[in-house]
């Protein structure tokens, strides 16, 4: 057998007759990066799609009018952000005078508060 | 065009015309080693001509030279390459069985052919060095210092590729 590394020195692997025009070509257009252009898009589309979701739970979860009209809210109950025993933590809310309740811990027997 | 492609601070401008015409027989050569078909072997070859106009502006005579600096490209283009070929085939390999795509892959027939296969079928480190020594016919230093490996390293890696390969071959020969 002839020596493997002449062998792979005389090699035939001729290039693509076009392949100096087709690199050249592709140089001078302009660059297309596409997983860097769509990874933005993604990023927005996942962002929105979280925020309609988040919107349409909190539309559902509009404490009463009664509670918010009289008593005011218990602990959790139509706030985004409670604080309980636990401490404080996340929690779908509601909505007070047009704006999201970011409330921490009011109860049914007091007036509504930041 | 939109965009420069010679250096300008190079005393015999390296034109993308003249890098294409004096490096694209060797980074093809390099690519078909490195690539598992001829079809990915031209893509990568081309990818790897473009990366090198684009930056070629920014080539610096002073601080290198062309071979080092062309190779460097090549081989960062070889291992995107690779990297995305290998999730390309996770994916196929979910959709088809693999031994309907064995089926469609016609045997080697020339030793040329048969070389090139096995040489395709070696680990990817000791292929780009294969690759860099045989394809892009480089020296050792050059192979060295385009896959961060001391020259000693490079020579133990090359002389592992050649006896797997010598070993793969005479294997073949035996058989009927």
């Amino acid at each position: 057998m002839t020596d493997i590394e002449t062998r792979l020195r005389e090699m035939q692997l001729q290039p693509p007759r076009d392949l100096q025009a087709r690199a050249l070509a592709a140089a001078a257009s302009p660059r297309a990066e596409p997983g860097r252009r769509i990874l933005p898009v993604v990023l927005v589309a996942i962002l929105t799609a979280l925020l309609a979701g988040y919107g349409a739970l909190a539309f559902t979860n509009v404490p009463p009018a009664a509670a918010a009209g009289t008593g005011g809210y218990g602990v959790g109950e139509g706030c985004w952000f409670v604080r309980d025993v636990d401490g404080l933590h996340f929690h779908v809310g509601g909505w007070y005078h047009g704006l999201p309740a970011l409330c921490t811990s009011e109860r049914r027997d007091s007036a509504p508060g930041r | 065009m939109g965009q420069p492609l010679s250096n300008t601070g190079n005393p015999f401008e390296l034109t993308a015309e003249v890098l294409c015409a004096r490096y694209s027989g060797r980074v093809y050569r390099f690519a078909a080693m490195v690539s598992t078909s001829s079809h990915d072997a031209e893509d990568l070859a081309q990818t790897a001509l473009e990366r090198a106009i684009r930056a070629l502006a920014r080539f610096d005579p002073q601080r290198g030279d062309i071979e080092g600096w062309l190779w460097r490209i090549v081989a960062n283009a070889a291992g995107d390459a690779h990297r995305g070929a290998r999730r390309q085939r996770l994916l196929v390999q979910l959709l088809v069985r693999r031994a309907d795509r064995r089926a469609h892959q016609a045997p080697p027939d020339t030793f040329d052919e048969v070389l090139l296969s096995a040489v395709r079928r070696l680990p990817s480190r000791q292929r780009a060095a294969i690759a860099l020594r045989y394809g892009a016919d480089l020296d050792l230093q050059t192979v060295g210092a385009t896959l961060d490996v001391s020259v000693a390293g490079t020579s133990m890696l090359i002389r592992r590729a050649l006896n797997r390969l010598r070993a793969e071959l005479s294997q073949q020969e035996e058989q009927p």
